[in-house]
Formats: structure tokens, C-alpha cells, sequence
């Protein structure tokens, strides 16, 4: 069996009287695991615990084979620890290279040359080669976000956390970061936050969904789409009885539900449809998840 | 083609403060506020060397302190400040914020070298032109050298290392202008007691307790010149004692455990030779205000 890279046992984390995380236990291992949820759900708080900026006030987190207990212990993580936060800004005047120098430097990058080295592999990785001594500040939202994803890319780190990769990308250089994180994924614990299901959908092997600070789904991504089977059917007006529906690019409505009528076109689920239905399902009844 | 990733090497301690530190004193050394500041310093340094009304020991020390000092502590301030919006990601690498600051206050060696560099052209210049004896008041060559390195290398110092332990603490918006102001604030009251007052240990203690104070004054058209009171080479320990506190502060932002209790304890050493040295600034060297003409004689200063 695969020993887990990233081991959580009761982890709860409050602010204030509000508890973000309540005894969430996890073991990962190498691959990508898509971590979903509504806002407030505590996906942000798990991974900043997970990225070692937070601190857990109960329960054990053990990382890469340390348990964070001692400050050695968490930079031994860090050394080994690529960190995407949910918004990064950047220094004034910075360019992109140069922001991304600036972390390898703190990320323990003494030689010069093969620090220069590292950071082009990173920004050639992100396609931002071409553009890597323009000011950070005259690049695009979705150029920006690629420069924060180089830099945690830096050192090709064996736990990769990432708090909404995708966020001001278009369509094209989504796909290319797919393309990027699961090669990055073949060698390491990659754990990314987002609302985006499709990413998940193409990306990962394994989902949680966390609601209220709690784990709510934890599987493969296969399994939390099987359960919606027979849930989702088109119509060419909104059902009353389905839990949601919307309509489509064809005129028809796609409805989310308990069941579909017997009458009705029921078409194959995405991730999309079984995340909607189990989320209803807190409030309405339960979805079962095939094994 | 991509190339193959690569890991750093567990670096050596203090290999990464080293490096870090070369980093921001590049920015430090490339910043458009510092560069104005010292090319603005250039032109009174140049005029003063070979003017022979110059003030030796007097305002021509105030050039460094404000154009490099003071500008540089604003340039520090910006410089620690400018990472605050990457803090998220900051935390989560392997540096430890006690050496991100480290390696700041090391940046401070590049307006320190400035101060340096104007210490040098003043000596240069004092070597090549030599004013009259009279010009130095009643300090001797020791003290001359110990006023005009706290006039300069001290300032130059001392200034962006505030700045930085400001940058570290300060969660305000335009916390630069309130440094300067508090700073430029508390040097101007000590001027002004020192102005209205001959001597006595208030007066005296009031003027020396600031980062920055003349020994020398001239009078109306250089006819005389003021030597203040106090002991300028004490002066000057107090002034590296500052400059340790400041350091300090700085580090202790975000210093935990072990670290932390070294730094207080190091904070501790340099209070206690700072209050040594104040003490002994205070109460040493000229006790009164005395005047010094162009003919030699010494009188005593005339109550203002």
C-alpha cells in the first residue's frame, strides 16, 4: 500500500466562534485530488493549513513524513512545497522573472545560473517565456496567474497546493495548465481548490467535497458522477420536481433531480450535475455513492 | 524544449541570507528615490569641500543625514513593505521571516557606504584644503572624526534600519510620512532646546538623545563658532546602539521561540550600552557652550 504523502487525523481549525474546519481526516497520495465546495466551506482554511501557513488548533497534520510539531519540521515541508494562494500580489516594478528569481531565492536557490536555469524552466512551463521581462503589473489577469502558478511550480515540489488555478484563464491556456499539472502530478501530491467542476472532471483522480468545515465526499471522481445516473434528463421546460435546472445552449432545460420521469430523455451526468445533487442532498435526501 | 526540473541543495546556513541579502541591496542600490537622494547629496558635498566658510563640522554633516539618511529610511520602508501583498505566498517557503528582515537591514550597507564615501571626501577635502585650526571649535582630531562619522555613516545607517523595523510593524497607510515627521520631529525639538540653552543636562540630554545633532555652530558670518556640549565619541556608541535597537525591532517581527528569546536578549545587551553611552554622552565632554573666535580665544557662550 502507498504510504500517504499528506495525512490529516481530526483536524479542526475556529476563528473566532466560527469553526472553518471540523475533524476533517484525509490520506493523500500521489496524484490530483480536486478539492470542491460552496464559499465558506473551508477548502481555502484546508489548504493553507495543508500549505503550512496555518496552523491547525486540533487534530494531527503530517506532511511529507513530518509533523509540523517543530519549526524544522516545517521548513523541511516547505523545501518540498509549491504554494499557489487563492490571490498573490506582487512587488511593484517586478517583472516576471524577476518575482519568480526573488522566490527561488527564498526558496534556497544560492547559485545564481542554476536558479536562472529553474526559473525559465517554470516560466517556459506557464508560456510566459516570451514575456518574462515585461512588468508584472502591464501583464493580463490570466498572464499574472501564471506567473504565481510558476512560481510554486519552482523545484517541481512533491506537494503542490493550489487554491484556484484556473481563475482568469481562458479556455486555451486552461487546457495548457491541465497539461502542465498532470505532468507535474506523475511524481507528486497535487491538491487543488477550485469551483470550476469541469477541472476537476479533466484533471483529477480523485474529489472532496467539503461543506461547512466538513469532508462531505471523498472518492474518485467516477463514483460521485455514477451516483447522479438516471438524475439528469432534458425537457423543453423546467421541472418543478428536480432540485435544479437551467436552460442550455439548445432551448432545452437540463434538470437535476431525485429522479428522472419516466417519460423523460435522460441524458449521461457530469461532475457538475452529481456535485449539484450531492450538495441539495444535505438539504433534501441523501445520494448514494456506488462503491 | 522544457528543460529537466531541478531541486536546490539544503543550503549552508546563512548561504541564503547571503544571497537575499545581495538581492535587496541591488534594489536598494537601483531604487530612484535612493539615487536621487545621493545625486542630490553630490552637489552641497562638492561645493563644501573647497569652500573655505564651510561649516567643517557643522550643517555640511546635515546633507548625508537628509539626503541619504532620511530618504533612504522612506526607500527601506518602501522596500520592506512592497512584498506584503506576496505574503501568502512568503509564508509557505522555506526562509524564515527573521532572515527575509535580516537580509534587508544587510541592505542598509548600501546608504551606509554612501555616508561612508562622503566621510572620505570630507576627510580628502579637510587633508587637501585644510581650514583654519579655529574651524574645528575645541575638538580635537578624535572627536572630529567621531562627530563627522554620527553626522554621516551613522545617519546613513541608522535611518533605513528604522525604516525597516517601521516597515515590519507599521500597518498604516503613509506610514513613510509618519516616520519622517515623527523622526525629523524629535531631531528638530532637541535642535531647538539646544539652540535656546548653553548647556545643562536637559538641554544636553534632550539634544543627544536624538539620532542626529550638530557639535558646531557658527555664529553670524563665521566670526565665532560654537562648540556644544556633550561627548561626541560617546555619542557615537549611542548611535550604534540605536542602530542595534533598530535592528532588533526589525528582527523580532514574527520571530518565534529560540530566536526570539535570543534577539531579547540582544535587544537587552544594546539597551543597556545604549543607556551606558547616553549617560556618558550627557555628562562628558564640554559641560558649557563655549565660543571659539578666529584669533583662538575661547569664551564662553552667551546665553541666547
Amino acid at each position: 500500500m502507498i504510504r500517504p504523502t499528506v495525512e490529516l487525523i481530526g483536524v479542526g481549525k475556529r476563528f473566532g466562534g466560527t469553526a472553518a474546519l471540523d475533524g476533517v481526516d484525509l490520506a493523500l497520495t500521489p496524484g490530483i485530488t480536486g478539492l470542491l465546495g460552496p464559499n465558506g466551506a473551508g477548502k481555502t482554511t484546508l489548504l493553507r493549513i495543508l500549505a503550512t501557513v496555518l496552523a491547525a488548533d486540533e487534530g494531527v497534520v503530517r506532511l511529507l513524513d513530518h509533523d509540523l510539531a517543530t519549526p524544522q519540521d516545517r521548513t523541511a515541508v516547505r523545501r518540498r512545497l509549491g504554494y499557489l494562494p487563492q490571490e498573490l500580489g506582487f512587488p511593484r516594478g517586478f517583472s516576471a522573472f524577476r518575482f519568480v528569481d526573488y522566490m527561488a531565492v527564498l526558496k534556497e536557490w544560492g547559485s545564481a545560473p542554476a536558479r536562472h536555469a529553474e526559473v525559465r524552466r517554470v516560466l517556459e512551463q506557464v508560456d510566459l517565456a516570451t514575456l518574462a521581462t515585461k512588468r508584472i503589473s502591464t501583464l493580463s489577469g490570466g498572464q499574472r496567474r501564471r506567473v504565481a502558478l510558476a512560481q510554486a511550480l519552482l523545484g517541481a515540489p512533491d506537494l503542490l497546493v493550489l487554491d484556484e488555478p484556473t481563475t482568469g484563464l481562458d479556455p486555451e491556456q486552461r487546457v495548457a495548465l491541465r497539461r502542465v499539472l498532470a505532468e507535474t502530478a506523475r511524481a507528486a501530491t497535487l491538491v487543488l481548490a477550485t469551483h470550476q467542476t469541469e477541472d476537476v472532471a479533466a484533471l483529477c483522480d480523485r474529489v472532496i467535497v467539503l461543506s461547512g468545515g466538513h469532508v462531505q465526499f471523498d472518492g474518485r471522481v467516477a463514483q460521485l458522477v455514477a451516483a447522479a445516473t438516471g438524475r439528469v434528463w432534458l425537457a423543453d421546460a423546467p421541472d418543478p420536481a428536480a432540485q435544479a435546472s437551467w436552460r442550455t445552449g439548445s432551448g432545452r432545460y437540463r434538470n437535476v433531480g431525485k429522479a428522472a420521469p419516466s417519460a423523460a430523455e435522460v441524458v449521461d451526468p457530469t461532475l457538475e450535475d452529481a456535485y449539484l445533487l450531492l450538495r441539495g442532498a444535505t438539504t433534501s435526501d441523501s445520494i448514494e455513492v456506488p462503491a | 524544449m522544457t528543460a529537466v526540473a531541478t531541486r536546490p541543495r539544503v543550503p549552508a546556513p546563512g548561504s541564503t541570507l547571503r544571497v537575499l541579502a545581495g538581492v535587496e541591496a541591488r534594489r536598494f542600490a537601483r531604487h530612484p528615490l535612493f539615487l536621487a537622494g545621493v545625486a542630490t547629496c553630490v552637489i552641497p558635498t562638492v561645493t563644501a569641500a573647497n569652500d573655505a566658510n564651510s561649516d567643517v563640522l557643522g550643517g555640511d554633516g546635515f546633507f548625508p543625514a537628509l539626503l541619504v539618511g532620511v530618504v533612504s529610511m522612506v526607500v527601506a520602508y518602501q522596500l520592506t513593505r512592497s512584498t506584503r501583498r506576496s505574503a501568502e505566498a512568503l509564508h509557505a517557503v522555506p526562509t524564515a521571516a527573521t532572515t527575509r528582515t535580516g537580509a534587508l537591514c544587510l541592505a542598509c550597507v548600501v546608504p551606509a557606504a554612501a555616508g561612508v564615501l562622503w566621510l572620505a571626501v570630507k576627510l580628502i577635502a579637510i587633508h587637501r584644503w585644510p581650514p583654519q585650526p579655529w574651524m574645528f571649535g575645541t575638538f580635537g582630531l578624535g572627536d572630529r572624526f567621531a562627530i563627522l562619522a554620527g553626522e554621516s555613516v551613522l545617519a546613513c545607517l541608522g535611518a533605513p534600519l528604522l525604516g525597516v523595523a517601521a516597515g515590519r510593524w507599521l500597518r498604516i497607510r503613509g506610514g513613510a510620512v509618519l516616520l519622517v515627521a515623527g523622526v525629523t520631529g524629535w531631531v528638530t525639538a532637541g535642535f531647538a532646546v539646544a539652540l535656546n540653552s548653553t548647556g545643562g543636562l536637559l538641554a544636553t540630554g534632550l539634544r543627544l538623545s536624538t539620532p542626529f545633532t550638530v557639535f558646531l555652530t557658527s555664529g553670524k558670518g563665521y566670526r565665532s563658532l560654537d562648540s556644544w556640549t556633550g561627548s561626541p565619541w560617546w555619542y557615537l556608541l549611542w548611535l550604534v546602539a540605536l542602530c542595534g535597537l533598530a535592528t532588533i525591532a526589525a528582527l523580532l517581527h514574527g520571530a518565534t521561540g529560540g530566536t526570539r528569546t535570543r534577539l531579547l536578549r540582544v535587544g537587552a545587551l544594546f539597551v543597556i550600552v545604549g543607556l551606558l553611552a547616553y549617560g556618558l554622552a550627557v555628562t562628558g565632554g564640554l559641560r558649557r557652550t563655549v565660543t571659539v573666535h578666529p584669533d583662538g580665544t575661547r569664551t564662553a557662550a552667551a546665553a541666547r
